[in-house]
């Protein structure tokens, strides 16, 4: 041990092994741990291992045993005796007659046959250790193929001239994925401000969507991606108990400050955790595209899932079927993926399982900016077509009930 | 004098490798050196240069000159390219693994590793002096009739592998997908290094105590069939936080070392331990078996368990090393006063110290 172990004063490791055996004790004692764990998984370990390799040497020792236990050779054991009258007498005459000859073919074959026993007792034990048959030739061939292996795969793009492109490839692509991540040195806070309108401004806008969820049943409203809070503070004032999710920690902090119940993390993830057929509303106000298009599947599978009977999905985003919305708000936010369009969004819905699927149009823009209708009725008709094409409504909401 | 040093394969990454480069650098400074193999590695091949080259000559100097034989496997080639050779014999000795634990995987390995004892015995007559990195080594070289042994640290320097970029997409990896504390193994997935032992600690772990908890291994996979074993192990018993890594570059294996929060091993047999000096000098607490040279190598630093095994208390062992932050902090310090000890100069002059004393008339 160093010096410098020695002389230093332990504090956490010094009796650690008693503790950490205390510890194994009471989670044992307290039945944390299935009776003989860790013996039933050696078992499965050996099973698996024992299951493929192939062993079967045993067979060879029993018979070598024996044969090990069959008697010596002798003329002793080589009967004269005989049913015919007289023949017996005959037979010992002539065993005693050749006895001599008869007695060096039987030593020599005993010889041979006690070496044939030492031979297959070496063999037997060859097969079953393969230790003890060591072949050097092929062993370093082995060897030296081993090591090769070895070294390929220690580095195993380095002499592959068609993966050096794969290796381009993986670079191409954690630059793509630094790319996607966005980190913005503003608050979210500050963005929301500018372009989304003030707290109250906000507040004013949705009152209408949260009023929709008079009609929820009993329970919980779940707001994703709620921000400072705006929305969750509408429902409260129809006097529903609800709580947000937040990715953004500082907003989710502001909504906190307002005394409002707020998760921080990915939407998703935590609508999973919540109990199937608990919910009684979720709202997404200018969230859903937000997301990638799997996100998206993802959300209303988990919110069909989680929603109690006659529970309520509102989804509130932008209108991609009004092209004034790209002159202005789509991409006014860059961590916009891509509008999802109104019947997409609906289809999904349905296919989900919820039963009634309604789409309110909102925020049409102002009347000022629309072409004006001039000229005879044809150019009219074509004036008008185009401000429907031009200056639809800004945003949507579908409203789908489970 | 010529000095000649003899490893049975050179590769790149190769801890034997990197250790006759390093005697070399330092011998060639006093003598005509060179490093001769059986197999040789394309990338290595400027640096090495084949058994073969290595000529006999009539020369009555040759008595003279010096040959270091970095024994770490059996290699009967080589061993008897030695035992044929004029010049005078050292031997750096670096373990070799049991056999027994190989039986039942890979009988030829096995074979292998069982000759490899062999032929170090019959270096015995021939071998004027030994040098070894542990004394858990010296004693089977003791054991097995060397008269002249010394306990020369290895020489680890870290630095060239700290200067290395951490891979990016290992640490991006790891950084969004992974969750939760990781725990660390590294080197060859062989029996016995007991990564089923390992496996098995961390079920309890992950099931029991901190389910969140990752377990990370990082190794060659010499046994192909073995890393199957444990692959389906991993598998059947749902371990969905446990991976075998395989090989590693030394980017990904850098990356790993920083986003690793403990490093873990229940080896049961360990000529020294590489792998245990790299995780203190990327300051990470350890838990590992006080088997083979690992109590030496760790001196102190680690939660050393006892080398029965026992993958229940490892558990606890593990839990405690990433939950206890007092215990964590002190492990670490630790690390690193004895990561220092581990001085590569100071190994450098001992190295060179022992063969100059050997190869000095």
């Amino acid at each position: 041990m160093p010096d410098s172990a020695k002389t230093e004063a332990p504090t956490q490791i010094d009796g650690l092994l008693d503790r950490l055996r205390a510890q194994v004790d009471e989670r044992n004692n307290s039945g944390q741990y299935p009776a003989d764990l860790i013996e039933r998984l050696d078992e499965h370990f050996k099973r698996m291992v024992y299951h493929r390799v192939e062993r079967d040497a045993d067979a060879l020792s029993n018979q070598l045993e024996s044969l090990n236990q069959s008697g010596h050779f002798s003329r002793a054991r080589i009967s004269v005796e005989s049913g015919k009258p007289g023949v017996s007498q005959v037979h010992r005459v002539v065993n005693k007659t050749v006895a001599r000859q008869t007695d060096g073919v039987l030593q020599q074959m005993q010889q041979f046959a006690d070496d044939v026993r030492s031979v297959l007792a070496s063999l037997v034990q060859a097969v079953h250790d393969g230790s003890t048959h060591v072949h050097t030739d092929l062993l370093t061939r082995i060897d030296s193929v081993i090591e090769r292996l070895d070294s390929y795969e220690r580095k195993p793009l380095n002499n592959e001239a068609g993966l050096s492109d794969l290796r381009r490839r993986v670079e191409q692509l954690e630059k793509a994925e630094q790319d996607r991540q966005f980190r913005p040195w503003f608050t979210n806070d500050s963005f929301e401000n500018a372009f989304r309108g003030s707290p109250e401004e906000l507040r004013d806008r949705y009152r209408d969507l949260a009023e929709l969820f008079r009609k929820a049943p009993e329970g919980p409203i779940v707001d994703m991606g709620c921000g400072r809070g705006e929305f969750m503070e509408l429902i409260s004032t129809i006097g529903r108990e609800n709580w947000g999710i937040e990715i953004d920690p500082a907003l989710a902090e502001i909504a906190r400050d307002n005394k409002l119940q707020v998760k921080v993390g990915d939407g998703v993830e935590i609508l999973r955790k919540c109990e199937d057929n608990s919910l009684a509303g979720i709202s997404l106000i200018q969230v859903i595209e937000h997301l990638t298009q799997q996100q998206q599947l993802d959300l209303v599978e988990a919110a069909f899932q989680k929603l109690k009977a006659g529970g309520m999905l509102v989804i509130e985003t932008v209108n991609p079927r009004s092209l004034h919305v790209f002159a202005n708000a789509f991409y006014v936010d860059p961590t916009h993926t891509r509008p999802v369009h109104p019947e997409y969004l609906a289809f999904l819905q349905r296919e989900a399982g919820f039963s009634n699927v309604e789409t309110h149009w909102r925020n049409a823009p102002p009347e000022e900016y629309r072409l004006e209708p001039a000229g005879d009725a044809d150019e009219r008709r074509n004036v008008d077509r185009l401000n429907a094409l031009l200056y639809s409504a800004a945003d949507y909401a579908t409203v789908a009930t489970k | 004098m010529n000095f000649h040093q003899i490893v049975v394969t050179a590769a790149p990454g190769d801890a034997i490798t990197n250790q006759a480069f390093e005697i070399d650098a330092l011998m060639s400074g006093v003598s005509n050196s060179g490093i001769f193999a059986l197999n040789i590695h394309p990338d290595v091949a400027d640096r090495v240069q084949p058994l073969h080259a290595l000529r006999h000559s009539n020369d009555a100097n040759m008595a003279n000159d010096l040959i270091l034989f970095h024994v770490s496997i059996g290699s009967p080639t080589v061993t008897n390219f030695v035992l044929q050779r004029p010049e005078r014999l050292m031997i750096s000795y670096h373990n070799i693994s049991p056999a027994e634990p190989f039986l039942g995987f890979d009988p030829a390995f096995a074979g292998l590793l069982a000759s490899g004892r062999t032929e170090l015995a019959s270096l015995v007559t021939r071998c004027e002096f030994a040098i070894t990195e542990s004394h858990y080594n010296a004693k089977e070289l003791i054991d097995l009739g060397f008269s002249d042994v010394r306990v020369v640290p290895l020489i680890i320097d870290l630095s060239a592998l700290k200067s290395v970029e951490p891979s990016e997409g290992t640490l991006n990896h790891f950084r969004q997908v992974v969750t939760g504390p990781v725990l660390l193994f590294v080197g060859q997935l062989l029996p016995h290094k007991r990564p089923d032992l390992l496996l098995e600690a961390y079920y309890a772990l992950s099931t029991s105590i901190l389910p969140e908890a990752n377990l990370v291994m990082v190794g060659a996979p010499r046994l192909p069939l073995y890393r199957d074993y444990l692959q389906d192990f991993i598998y059947e018993l749902n371990m969905k936080n446990a991976g075998i890594f395989g090989a590693a570059t030394d980017a990904e294996l850098v990356a790993l070392f920083n986003v690793a929060d403990a490093f873990v091993t229940l080896s049961e047999h360990e000529g020294y331990c590489v792998p245990l000096v790299e995780a203190m000098g990327f300051d990470l607490p350890i838990v590992a078996r006080d088997c083979g040279a690992v109590g030496e190598t760790l001196g102190g630093a680690g939660v050393l368990l006892p080398p029965e095994p026992d993958p229940l208390l490892a558990a606890e062992a593990m839990a405690e090393v990433l939950t206890n932050d007092a215990l964590r902090q002190e492990l670490i310090t630790r690390g690193r006063a004895r990561h220092n000890e581990i001085n590569p100069d100071l190994a450098r002059a001992q190295t060179l110290d022992a063969i100059l004393e050997v190869a000095a008339p």
